[in-house]
C-alpha cells in the first residue's frame, strides 16, 4: 500500500541532494569538479541555522545558507581558477574546511538561541522548485548557446579557449551557481529535514552521494532528477532495510549504490556516442 | 586573465611554501579566536609548543598520519589518487582491537601484538586493492569509489561498537589490556623506520623509479615496458598496508578503545593532507606529520575552551590550502586583464 506521507519523506529526502546535484552538474559539465560539496552543506547548515535562531525566520535562513554557498565557492574558485591548485585537492581541502568551520560556528549558535520556529518552511515551495529545475536545466543546457558554450568547455578546453570562448569565466559562474545550490540544499536538510537542529556530521555525506548522483545520472539534468529520487527512495529505506537485519549493509547502501553507479558510468562512456565531460 | 608558467628555484619555492604554511596556521587561529577567548587561544597554542608532554602526545599520534601519508605518497606519485586511508585507518584499528580484546585468541605477548599488526595491515591493503582492482578492471574513479569506502567502513565499524562489541549501559567497547599498549620510543623507531623505507623503495628499487615514470608519463611509462596494472596494484597495497598499520598501532598506542563516530576520526584524511603538503617526499611528509599531529593535541586543548574538534581537520586544511596557494605563485605569474576577461 503506498502511503503518501512516506512519498513525501522520499521526495524530501531527495531535494537536498537533488539541488547540489544540479549545482554539481553545471560545474562539471564545464569541466570542474567541485568536491567540497559536502563541506559548502555543512557550513550552509550551520550558518542558517545560526542566522534563522538569531532573526527568528527561516527564509532569511535559506537566504544565507545561499549566500554562503557563495562565500565558500570563491574559497574554492580563487586557488582552482585563478592560481591553477589541484581541483581534487582544493575540493577536500575545503570540505574539511568547511566542516571544521561550520562546527565552530555552532558552538556559538548553541549560545545564542537553542530553539528555532519550525514549521514556518514546508516541503512544498523547494518540491516545486526541484521539479521545474530539470526542465530549465535541460532547456538551457540543449536549447541555448549558454549551454552549447558550458559543454564544449567542458569536451575539450584547450579547443573553447581557442575558438575565444571565456573558460574561466564561465567556470567561476558554474561554479558559482554550484556554490550557492549546495548552501541552499545543506541549509534545507537543517531548517526542514533536521528541525532546525545543526549537529556535527549533520550531511552524513550526503554530498558525496550528491557527486554520485551526477554520475548516476549521466551527466543529463533528467538523469540526475531520476538518480537523486532513487538515492533519495534509498535514504528513506535505510531503516526499514536495518529492521530487516541486513546490518552494516543497510547503512552503507547509498554508497554503495555510487560505486556501482561509477562502474556503470566508465563502461558506458567508453562508447563513443556517450562521451561524458573531463572533469577529472 | 591569463596565467603564466614561470621558472622558480627550489629556494624560492621552499620560502613560499614556509610563508603560506604560517599564514594559514595563523589565519585558523585568528577564527578560533574571533569566535572564543583570543588570550584562551593563545595559551593554548604557546602551551602546546613550550612543553614536553604534549610533544610526546604528538609524537604518539602523529604514526596512523604519518604511516598513512608515507603511503600515500607512493600512490601519489603514480598519480593514482586514494582517498581511501581513512577507512582503511579505521578498519586497522577496529580489527586490532576485536584481536586482543575480543576474539579470544591468547597468545605470548609479543606474538599477539605482532599478530594483530600484521592482520590490521592485510585488512588496510584488502580495502585498498579493491580500489585500486575497481580503477583497473572497471574503469571507476579511484577518488570517489575510496571516499565511499570510507563510509562504510566507518559505519561498518559504528554498527560493530553499537551492537556486538558494546559493553555496558554506553556504546563504548572494552578496552586495550595495559600490557600490550606501546611506548613512545617504539612509536619512534617505526615511524623512522616507516620513512627510510618509504624514501628506500623511492629512490633505491626499480619499482620505485617505475612508479616516479609512470606518474609523470603514463604513455611513456607503458612504451617502456611499465605494466599500469601492476603499478597501480602495488601502490595501492602498500599505501593500504601503510595505513591499515597505522591504524594498529594508533590503537595500541593512544586510542585503545573505540566509541561510535558520528563523522570520521580523521587521522587518514590528515595523512592524505600530510602527502599534499610535503609533495610526496617521504622526509618532509614524517616532518609535517609530527607537525600536524600537533595540531591535533592543540586541538584537544582549545576542545576544553569550546572549540570542536573537527576544527583541528580545519586548521590543517588551511595550512595546506594556503601552503598550495603560495608555491603557485611562485610558479604562476597571473595578469589580470579586466576589460577583457
Amino acid at each position: 500500500m503506498v502511503d503518501l506521507s512516506l512519498l513525501l519523506r522520499i521526495l524530501s529526502n531527495a531535494i537536498p541532494i537533488m539541488l547540489s546535484a544540479y549545482g554539481e552538474l553545471l560545474v562539471e559539465r564545464s569541466g570542474r569538479v567541485n568536491l567540497g560539496v559536502d563541506g559548502i552543506m555543512a557550513l550552509g547548515a550551520s550558518i542558517s541555522v545560526l542566522v534563522s535562531a538569531i532573526t527568528g525566520n527561516t527564509m532569511l535562513g535559506l537566504i544565507s545558507g545561499l549566500a554562503t554557498g557563495l562565500a565558500a565557492s570563491i574559497l574554492y574558485i580563487i586557488p582552482v581558477i585563478v592560481f591553477r591548485v589541484d581541483q581534487v585537492a582544493t575540493g577536500l581541502l575545503l570540505v574539511f574546511l568547511a566542516w571544521g568551520l561550520a562546527d565552530l560556528i555552532a558552538s556559538i549558535g548553541y549560545r545564542v538561541s537553542p530553539s528555532i520556529p519550525i514549521g514556518s518552511l514546508q516541503y512544498n515551495i523547494l518540491a516545486l522548485i526541484t521539479v521545474i529545475i530539470p526542465l530549465i536545466l535541460w532547456l538551457l543546457m540543449y536549447k541555448t548557446w549558454i549551454g552549447v558554450e558550458i559543454r564544449a568547455i567542458g569536451y575539450n578546453e584547450i579547443l573553447a579557449r581557442e575558438r575565444g570562448l571565456r573558460v574561466d569565466t564561465i567556470r567561476a559562474i558554474m561554479l558559482l551557481i554550484g556554490g550557492a545550490l549546495a548552501g541552499l540544499s545543506g541549509s534545507y536538510m537543517a531548517l526542514t529535514l533536521y528541525n532546525g537542529k545543526y549537529f556535527t556530521g549533520i550531511t552524513g555525506g550526503w554530498g558525496w552521494l550528491a557527486i554520485g548522483s551526477v554520475i548516476l545520472g549521466y551527466w543529463h539534468p533528467v538523469g540526475v532528477a531520476v538518480a537523486a529520487y532513487s538515492i533519495g527512495l534509498i535514504l528513506t529505506l535505510r531503516p526499514y532495510l536495518e529492521a530487516m537485519g541486513l546490518g552494516p549493509l543497510s547503512i552503507s547502501t547509498p554508497y554503495i549504490m555510487v560505486i556501482l553507479s561509477l562502474i556503470i558510468a566508465a563502461y558506458i562512456s567508453r562508447s563513443p556516442r556517450f562521451k561524458p565531460p573531463r572533469i577529472l | 586573465m591569463e596565467v603564466l608558467e614561470k621558472r622558480a628555484t627550489r629556494g624560492e619555492i621552499i620560502l613560499k611554501a614556509l610563508i603560506g604554511a604560517l599564514t594559514g596556521y595563523i589565519i585558523a587561529i585568528i577564527l578560533a579566536s574571533i569566535i572564543l577567548n583570543p588570550s584562551d587561544v593563545l595559551r593554548s597554542v604557546l602551551w602546546v609548543y613550550m612543553n614536553t608532554t604534549p610533544i610526546t602526545t604528538a609524537i604518539l599520534f602523529s604514526i596512523p598520519i604519518a604511516a598513512s601519508a608515507l603511503g600515500l605518497t607512493l600512490a601519489y606519485r603514480a598519480k593514482f589518487i586514494t582517498i581511501g586511508a581513512e577507512g582503511q585507518v579505521i578498519l586497522g584499528s577496529a580489527v586490532t582491537l576485536w584481536f586482543i580484546a575480543y576474539s579470544g585468541i591468547n597468545l605470548q605477548l609479543p606474538y599477539s601484538i605482532l599478530l594483530a599488526i600484521i592482520l590490521a595491515s592485510i585488512l588496510g591493503a584488502l580495502c585498498s586493492l579493491i580500489v585500486a582492482l575497481l580503477r583497473i578492471y572497471a574503469g571507476a574513479n579511484e577518488i570517489l569509489s575510496s571516499l565511499m569506502l570510507n563510509f562504510i567502513a566507518m559505519y561498518t565499524v559504528n554498527y560493530l561498537i553499537a551492537t556486538s562489541w558494546r559493553i555496558g549501559p554506553f556504546t563504548i567497547t572494552k578496552s586495550i589490556p595495559e600490557e600490550y599498549r606501546l611506548s613512545v620510543s617504539f612509536i619512534i623507531a617505526t615511524l623512522i623506520v616507516l620513512t627510510l623505507l618509504t624514501w628506500f623503495i623511492l629512490a633505491r628499487t626499480r619499482f620505485g623509479l617505475s612508479i616516479e615514470v609512470y606518474g609523470r608519463a603514463p604513455r611513456a611509462a607503458e612504451t617502456y615496458g611499465y605494466s599500469p596494472k601492476t603499478i597501480i596494484i602495488g601502490v595501492s597495497i602498500i599505501s593500504g598496508l601503510m595505513a591499515g598499520l597505522g591504524g594498529a598501532l594508533a590503537m595500541l598506542s593512544f586510542q585503545h578503545h573505540l566509541t561510535p563516530m558520528s563523522s570520521p576520526p580523521g587521522y587518514g584524511y590528515m595523512g592524505v593532507l600530510v602527502a599534499w603538503l610535503s609533495a610526496n617526499n617521504p622526509i618532509i611528509a614524517m616532518v609535517a606529520s609530527i607537525f600536524f599531529s600537533t595540531i591535533v593535541v592543540l586541538g584537544r586543548t582549545l576542545q576544553a575552551i569550546g572549540v570542536p574538534l573537527s576544527y583541528v581537520l580545519a586548521i590543517q586544511s588551511m595550512i595546506v590550502l594556503s601552503t598550495l596557494v603560495a608555491v603557485a605563485t611562485a610558479k604562476y605569474t597571473i595578469r589580470f586583464r579586466w576589460f577583457k576577461w
